[in-house]
C-alpha cells in the first residue's frame, strides 16, 4: 500500500482544498480495509480481491477522445443536456449543459472552486469511507466529476444524462468517478448515468454518487450500464431522502458478449436513507448475465423517520456461466413507525452452469411495521411455454417473448419516458424479437 | 392503546414458572479443560481406547480453532477454563421400577408436570430421562428391544454397540465441523443413541428430558440416531432447568442419519432458563443439529418449539444427498425480556429431485432480539431440487428486534427456490375483528398468536403440541390465555 500513499501525494492538490482533510481520511481508512476479501460478508459471492489486478494506477489515465466515442456519441439521440466525461475527466466540448435559472451543472472541481460552500457541505457527507473499502478509495482519490445542484422549487423537465466512457489503454489503471447531486427542497430531476467501455481492453472502475434529496424534493435515476462486458466496475449511490421526498433510482445491467480476457464483474451498491417522515424510496434492478459475468446488485433501504415506505424489485436473466448476485437489505431503526417496506427478487437461469446467489435481508427495530420480501428463483413456467407453441411459436422464441415479459416489468418502473422506451428497444433486440 | 401497553407490560413481567434445583449429590470432574479432564471423561465412562484417540483428536482440532463471532447475538467471553465438564448423579443402584428412583427425582418430575406413570400408561412413551450427563432411567427397551430397535444412553452404545458407534459418530457432523462442534467431540458426557433396523416403524415416540442439573456444568450431550432402510422413528427432545445465575453453556450435537426410504422426525421443546428480567444469568444454547439424508427417498423433518434459554443459537440441517429425499424444518422461536434467538436452518440440496420446506416463525417481545438465518443451497449435481421458505416475524413491543438473514444459493438451472418473509406486529384490524366477536384483547392476542405458530405445532407429536402451547403461554403470558 506504499505505492497508494505514493500515488495520493501526486494527487493531493488536483481537487479542492477544503476537502482535504477529508481525503485524508479517507485514504487512512482505505489503507487499513484494503480490497474486501470472500471473507467479508458483504464480499462472500463476489470475489473482487482475485479479478482486480493488484498493482493498479489511480492516476487520471489518458483522455483522448477515441473513434468508438465518437461514434457512440454521434448515434445518440439529440439529448438535451449531457455530460461526458472520459476516464473520468470532464469534457466541455461534448457536453450540453443546460442554462436554467436556479439550476447549477458543472463538473465537480469547478464547482468546489466557485459555489461557495456547498460543495464541502455535501461531499463525501453521505457515504461511510471508514467501512466502505471503494468508497474509501473514491474519495481519496478524487479528482473531478459532476456536480448537480437544483435549486429551491425547480423542475429540471428535461433529463440530464451524465456520459461515463473508458477509453484507457493501460489495463492497471483503476479509474475513479465520481459526482454529487443536491435537489433543494421542492426540486425534481431526472438523472441518467451511462457507463461504457469505449477501448478494445479489460478496464477497471470505481464511481461513487452521493444524492441529497430534499423536503418534498423528487429524483429519478437511472444506471445504465450496457456496454460495460469488459469491466470490473463497482458503483456507489448514497442517498439521503428528507421528508416527503421522494426518490426513485433504476439499475440496469447487460453484460454483452466479452471480447475480453478477463471475466466481467459489475458490483452495485444502491443505499437509500430515508430520513425525512413520509419520504419514499423505489429501487428497481434488471440484469441480463451472459458467458462468465458476475453481477452484483447489494441494495440497503434503511428506514430512519416514522411513516416511510420503499418498495425494491429486482429481476435478473441469467445464462451460460453467468452468476447473479442479490443482497437487498431492508434496516427499520428504533422509532421508525409505521414503516412500509416491501422487496422482490427473482432470478430465472437459464443455462445448465448459470448460478445465483441470493440473500434478501431485513432487520426490524420497530414493531408498527409491515416489511415483507419475497424471493424466487427458478425458470419459465412449463405451462406457459406450452401454451405459446400450441399457438404456432417454437420454443426458442417462446422462451423470449416470456423472458421479455418477465423483463418489462422492471422497465415499465421507469419514469423517464425516452429512457424507458430507449430500455424497450434495446429488451427486443436483446431477445431479438421483432414486435 | 392502555390495553395493549398492559399486555406488553405481563408480557415482560412474566416470571420462569420451572425454576428449581434439584439437590442431588454430584460426581464433578475436576473444573477446567485439559487432556486430562478428557481421560478422566473417557476413564468414568469406560470407553474403549479408539473412543478416547477420537475426543483427544477433536480437543487438538478445537485448539486451533477460534470461537465465532459472526451470529447476531451478543454475549461476555466464555471461560472454558472455568466449565466443570462433567458431573453425573450418584446413583449406581440398578433401577428395575420407579420406587427405585431417587426421591428428589420423582419430585422435580413432579414439578415437571410430567408423572412418568401416566405418561408410560397413557401415551406409551419410552422416557430416557437425562438427569446432567449420566442417564438414569429408560422404559420400555425391553418393548423396543423386540422390534430390534436400540434406545440407550450413547455411553452404553460405545460400550455394547461399538460398531455401529464407530461407523456413524462424527460422519454428519465431523468434529472439525465448528467450534463448539470440536468442544462438543471433545468432552462430550452422555446423550442418547437410537438404532432403527431395516423395516422397523418405530412403535412409540422416543423421548428423552434434558435437563441442566449441576451448577457451573457445562452439558456437552451426544445424539446420533440412525434409521436403516425402510425405518420410521420419531424423537423428542424436550428441555426445562432451574434458575441460576452464571450463565451455563449447552453446546450439544445431534446426528441423525436417514438410510433409504427412512424417515427420522426430530421434535424439540426447548424451555431453559432464560435469566432474569435484566437479562441475567440463562442458558447459551449453543447446539449443532444436523441430519444426513443419506439414502434415496428418505425424510428427514425437525420440528423446534424454542422458548428458553438467554441465548439460542443452532440451526438444524439437512443434507439431501439421497436422489428424491426430503427435508423439513418447523420452527417457533419465542424471545422475551433480553433474550437472543438466533436459529434457522440449512438444506443443502445434493441428490436429484430433492425437496425442502422450511416455516419459522418468530416472536420477539420486551428487549429481546430474534433472528432467522438460514441457507438453501442447490448444487450442481441436484437436478429438479425445489424449495419452499416461509420466515414470519411477530413484533410485540417497540423494544424488540426481528431480523431476517436467508442465504439462497443456486447452482442448477432445473432447480425453484421460492421465500417468503414478512414482519409485523399483531395488526389492529384483526385485534378489532375479534373484539366485535366479543374477545377481550387478551384473548384475541391469545387467538392470534396460536393461530400464527399453528402450522409448526400441528408437526407436533400430541403430546409435545400441548406442552408447547403452555410453554408459549409462560413465555408471553398476558398475551396468551
Amino acid at each position: 500500500m506504499e505505492n497508494i500513499a505514493t500515488q495520493f501525494k501526486s494527487l493531493a492538490n488536483s481537487f479542492s482544498k477544503e476537502s482535504l482533510a477529508l481525503r485524508k481520511e479517507a485514504l487512512a481508512s482505505f489503507q487499513k480495509l484494503g480490497i474486501p476479501t470472500t471473507r467479508h460478508e458483504e464480499w462472500k459471492y463476489t470475489n473482487i480481491k482475485a479479478r482486480l489486478r493488484q498493482e493498479f494506477s489511480l492516476l487520471p489515465a489518458e483522455s483522448r477522445v477515441n473513434k468508438a466515442v465518437k461514434n457512440y456519441i454521434a448515434s445518440l439521440p439529440p439529448y438535451t443536456y449531457r455530460l461526458t466525461f472520459l476516464n473520468g475527466v470532464f469534457h466541455p466540448e461534448l457536453s450540453i449543459i443546460p442554462d436554467l435559472k436556479g439550476v447549477t451543472v458543472c463538473s465537480l472541481r469547478e464547482a468546489a472552486a466557485h459555489t461557495g460552500g456547498i460543495v464541502e457541505k455535501h461531499f463525501g457527507r453521505l457515504v461511510d469511507y471508514s467501512q466502505e473499502h471503494f468508497a474509501a478509495l473514491n474519495t481519496a482519490f478524487v479528482t473531478d466529476g459532476a456536480f448537480i445542484h437544483i435549486h429551491k422549487n425547480v423542475a429540471v423537465n428535461e433529463p440530464i444524462y451524465l456520459q461515463y466512457f473508458f477509453t484507457a489503454t493501460d489495463e492497471y489503471a483503476f479509474v475513479q468517478t465520481r459526482n454529487l447531486v443536491v435537489l433543494e427542497e421542492g426540486a425534481s430531476l431526472s438523472l441518467a448515468e451511462d457507463f461504457r467501455n469505449a477501448s478494445n481492453i479489460d478496464v477497471q472502475y470505481n464511481h461513487v454518487a452521493e444524492m441529497y434529496v430534499g423536503n418534498n424534493a423528487r429524483l429519478d435515476v437511472v444506471e445504465l450500464q450496457l456496454e460495460v462486458s469488459n469491466a470490473i466496475g463497482i458503483h456507489t449511490l448514497e442517498s439521503k431522502v428528507n421528508r416527503n421526498g421522494r426518490l426513485s433510482a433504476a439499475t440496469i445491467t447487460f453484460s454483452s458478449p466479452n471480447t475480453g480476457t478477463g471475466q466481467s464483474l459489475i458490483r452495485n451498491n444502491l443505499t437509500a436513507r430515508l430520513t425525512g417522515e413520509g419520504a419514499h424510496a423505489e429501487f428497481a434492478g434488471l440484469y441480463f448475465g451472459k458467458e462468465n459475468a458476475l453481477i452484483d446488485n447489494h441494495v440497503l433501504i434503511d428506514h430512519i423517520a416514522p411513516n416511510c415506505t420503499s418498495n425494491q424489485l429486482y429481476k435478473g436473466v441469467l445464462s451460460d456461466e453467468a452468476t447473479g448476485v442479490f443482497n437487498g437489505k431492508i434496516f427499520v431503526k428504533p422509532g421508525a413507525q409505521k414503516t412500509n417496506a416491501y422487496q422482490s427478487s427473482k432470478a430465472l437461469l437459464l443455462s445448465k452452469g448459470a448460478s445465483v446467489n441470493s440473500k434478501p435481508q431485513l432487520e426490524i427495530f420497530a414493531d408498527d411495521v409491515k416489511c415483507s420480501h419475497g424471493a424466487a428463483i427458478g425458470q419459465l413456467d412449463e405451462n406457459a411455454l406450452f401454451y405459446l407453441m400450441t399457438r404456432g411459436v417454437s420454443r426458442h422464441e417462446a422462451t423470449q417473448i416470456l423472458t421479455y415479459a418477465f423483463a418489462h416489468e422492471v422497465v415499465e418502473h421507469i419514469q423517464t419516458k425516452p429512457i424507458r422506451q430507449f430500455l424497450c428497444d434495446k429488451l427486443r433486440d436483446e431477445l431479438h424479437l421483432n414486435f | 392503546m392502555a390495553e395493549s401497553d398492559k399486555i406488553i407490560d405481563e408480557v415482560v413481567g412474566s416470571d420462569y414458572k420451572y425454576g428449581f434445583v434439584t439437590p442431588i449429590e454430584e460426581e464433578l470432574a475436576p473444573r477446567g479443560l485439559s487432556e486430562d479432564t478428557i481421560r478422566f471423561i473417557s476413564a468414568k465412562k469406560q470407553e474403549p481406547e479408539w473412543m478416547l484417540e477420537w475426543r483427544l483428536k477433536a480437543y487438538r482440532a478445537w485448539l486451533q480453532m477460534k470461537e465465532p463471532g459472526w451470529q447476531n447475538v451478543r454475549y461476555p467471553k466464555i471461560d472454558f477454563q472455568d466449565i466443570i465438564y462433567y458431573a453425573a448423579p450418584k446413583k449406581k443402584k440398578e433401577i428395575k421400577s420407579l420406587d427405585d428412583l431417587d426421591p428428589e427425582i420423582r419430585a422435580t418430575y413432579d414439578k415437571l408436570g410430567i408423572p412418568i406413570q401416566e405418561q408410560k400408561i397413557l401415551a406409551g412413551i419410552a422416557v430416557d430421562y437425562v438427569m446432567d450427563s449420566e442417564s438414569v432411567f429408560t422404559t420400555f427397551r425391553e418393548a423396543l428391544r423386540e422390534k430390534g430397535i436400540i434406545f440407550c444412553s450413547i455411553s452404553e452404545a460405545i460400550r455394547e454397540h461399538e460398531d455401529l458407534v464407530r461407523r456413524y459418530l462424527g460422519t454428519v457432523v465431523p468434529p472439525r465441523d465448528n467450534f463448539y462442534a470440536a468442544l462438543n467431540s471433545a468432552v462430550f458426557s452422555d446423550g442418547s443413541f437410537v438404532y432403527v433396523p431395516k423395516g422397523v416403524r418405530c412403535p412409540m415416540e422416543l423421548s428423552t428430558y434434558f435437563r441442566i442439573n449441576a451448577e457451573n456444568s457445562g452439558q456437552f450431550e451426544r445424539t446420533l440416531i440412525i434409521a436403516d432402510e425402510g425405518s420410521y422413528v420419531s424423537y423428542l427432545e424436550g428441555c426445562t432447568a432451574p434458575k441460576r445465575d452464571e450463565n451455563q453453556l449447552h453446546a450439544a450435537v445431534v446426528e441423525l442419519i436417514a438410510l433409504d426410504n427412512a424417515e427420522i422426525k426430530y421434535s424439540t421443546v426447548q424451555n431453559w432458563y432464560p435469566g432474569d428480567k435484566e437479562g441475567k444469568g440463562g442458558i447459551y444454547n449453543f447446539v449443532t443439529k444436523r441430519g444426513l439424508c443419506k439414502g434415496a427417498y428418505s425424510k428427514i423433518s425437525w420440528t423446534q418449539v424454542e422458548t428458553g434459554s438467554a441465548i439460542t443459537w443452532k440451526y438444524p440441517s439437512c443434507i439431501l444427498k439421497g436422489d428424491h429425499s426430503i427435508g423439513e424444518f418447523y420452527s417457533v422461536a419465542v424471545t422475551n425480556n433480553h433474550q437472543q434467538a438466533d436459529t434457522g436452518t440449512k438444506m443443502i440440496h445434493i441428490g436429484k429431485n430433492t425437496r425442502s420446506r422450511i416455516v419459522s416463525k418468530g416472536i420477539s417481545a420486551g428487549r429481546s432480539q430474534n433472528s432467522y438465518r438460514g441457507l438453501v443451497q442447490i448444487h450442481a449435481t441436484a437436478e429438479n431440487a425445489y424449495n419452499f421458505s416461509q420466515c414470519d416475524s411477530l413484533l410485540i413491543g417497540d423494544k424488540c428486534g426481528a431480523h431476517t438473514f436467508p442465504y439462497l444459493e443456486i447452482k442448477n438451472n432445473t432447480g425453484k427456490v421460492e421465500h417468503e418473509a414478512t414482519t409485523s406486529k399483531i395488526g389492529e384490524d384483526l385485534l378489532f375483528y375479534c373484539n366485535q366477536r366479543g374477545l377481550s384483547d387478551e384473548e384475541a392476542v391469545s387467538l392470534i398468536i396460536n393461530g400464527y405458530c399453528k402450522e409448526v405445532f400441528q408437526h407436533l407429536p400430541m403430546e409435545f403440541m400441548v406442552e408447547a402451547q403452555k410453554l408459549l403461554s409462560i413465555s408471553l403470558e398476558g398475551s396468551v390465555g
